[in-house]
């Protein structure tokens, strides 16, 4: 059942494809469990060469949105990352990507349209080059990653942002921990608000995390309720020094499993 | 310096510190603010930074935020907020 999956996606990307319709129709053997969440990453680089065969997936206002970026490295980039959750989301429910239909929530965050009834949800996030998509099933899901890089206004931004149990821990950190900190901090942050759908609209001073990056991330309270903040659950997103992430759900994760599609792409196999 | 004029010095900053790229062209009131790549932190940071330089968060103001798209709305959202248009 995996390598039928994996043969799909080989297909789409390796195998040269003539004219359009790029692809035949996906079997949606790719199998989540409740309770599982799936974390597929990829480097957008790894998919520059793919833009011609993602467009065509695109819908006419997410074309309409790529044409809007001022340099074509974004605009590129837009395309391959909402490429690939298209070919990503059509592999778990059976169809073309082309086919995957999305519906926004106030704040614009996207959903699997409700009317192909799938149970998925999902979350997306990118920051430097890389783009990371969280699935699960019938949960809230939102994830957040973040490049790490200097970050002057650290500590203006910690006191606008983060609440005040949040800014004492990160005032109690080691120095050469201090931007560690902040990161975890800000990620655990937004994957609780992308999850509720609010983004920065919410207050997110309403709501605290740990903010030792050493910890497991986890939410602390929720407007001071510590049994609200024990429905949600966490994981930190491993992805090397150089990126910190953090993924918010709603309930228990039983099983965190990681897919590149390069791996996919190299030897057909995932770990 | 009014509000206009800070609020682009602003973001010339947060796009070149955050984004590290600038606009090759004239950043107008038609400007998409989707154009200069900004991911939520570095949405935070201009925020920070304007509160900084005008005294208000017109985010944390607003029952129910709405997001400008261009540049020229982010203008008008600060001038409501911060008001006269004088820092």
């Amino acid at each position: 059942m995996k390598e039928l999956a994996i043969d799909n996606l080989r297909r789409m990307f390796i195998n040269p494809v003539p004219a359009s319709p790029l692809l035949e129709r996906c079997t949606g053997e790719l199998r989540i469990l409740p309770g599982d969440v799936h974390v597929w990453t990829e480097s957008l680089g790894q998919l520059e060469a793919h833009v011609s065969r993602m467009a065509p997936f695109l819908s006419e206002d997410e074309r309409l949105r790529a044409d809007r970026f001022h340099f074509k490295q974004h605009r590129d980039g837009f395309i391959t990352g909402r490429g690939l959750l298209r070919v990503i989301l059509a592999n778990y429910l059976g169809c073309n990507p082309s086919e995957v239909k999305f519906e926004y929530g106030e704040a614009g965050k996207p959903a699997v349209a409700g009317d192909q009834k799938s149970g998925l949800h999902f979350n997306l996030a990118h920051s430097g080059d890389l783009v990371v998509y969280a699935l699960n099933l019938d949960r809230r899901i939102g994830v957040d990653i973040e490049l790490v890089r200097p970050m002057p206004d650290a500590e203006q931004i910690a006191d606008h942002y983060f609440s005040p149990d949040e800014i004492r821990d990160l005032k109690w950190l080691p120095a050469q921990q201090m931007l560690a900190g902040f990161f975890a901090c800000w990620t655990r942050k937004e994957a609780y608000v992308k999850a509720i759908g609010t983004g920065l609209g919410h207050r997110l001073s309403d709501f605290s995390v740990n903010a030792r990056p050493d910890e497991r991330a986890r939410l602390i309270s929720i407007q001071g309720d510590t049994q609200l903040a024990r429905l949600w659950s966490y994981a930190d997103i491993c992805l090397g020094p150089a990126y910190c992430g953090a993924i918010a759900v709603e309930g228990r994760i039983n099983n965190l499993v990681y897919l590149r599609a390069k791996q996919v792409l190299d030897s057909g196999a995932w770990s | 310096m009014n509000v206009r004029e800070t609020v682009l010095r602003c973001l010339t900053e947060t796009i070149a510190e955050q984004a590290q790229s600038i606009p090759d062209n004239d950043i107008t009131d038609e400007t998409e603010l989707l154009k200069f790549m900004l991911d939520s932190l570095g949405f935070a940071s201009l925020v920070t930074r304007l509160e900084n330089s005008l005294g208000c968060d017109p985010f944390t103001s607003m029952d129910f935020p709405v997001y400008p798209r261009t540049f020229g709305e982010l203008v008008a959202l600060y001038e409501r907020f911060a008001g006269n248009g004088q820092n």
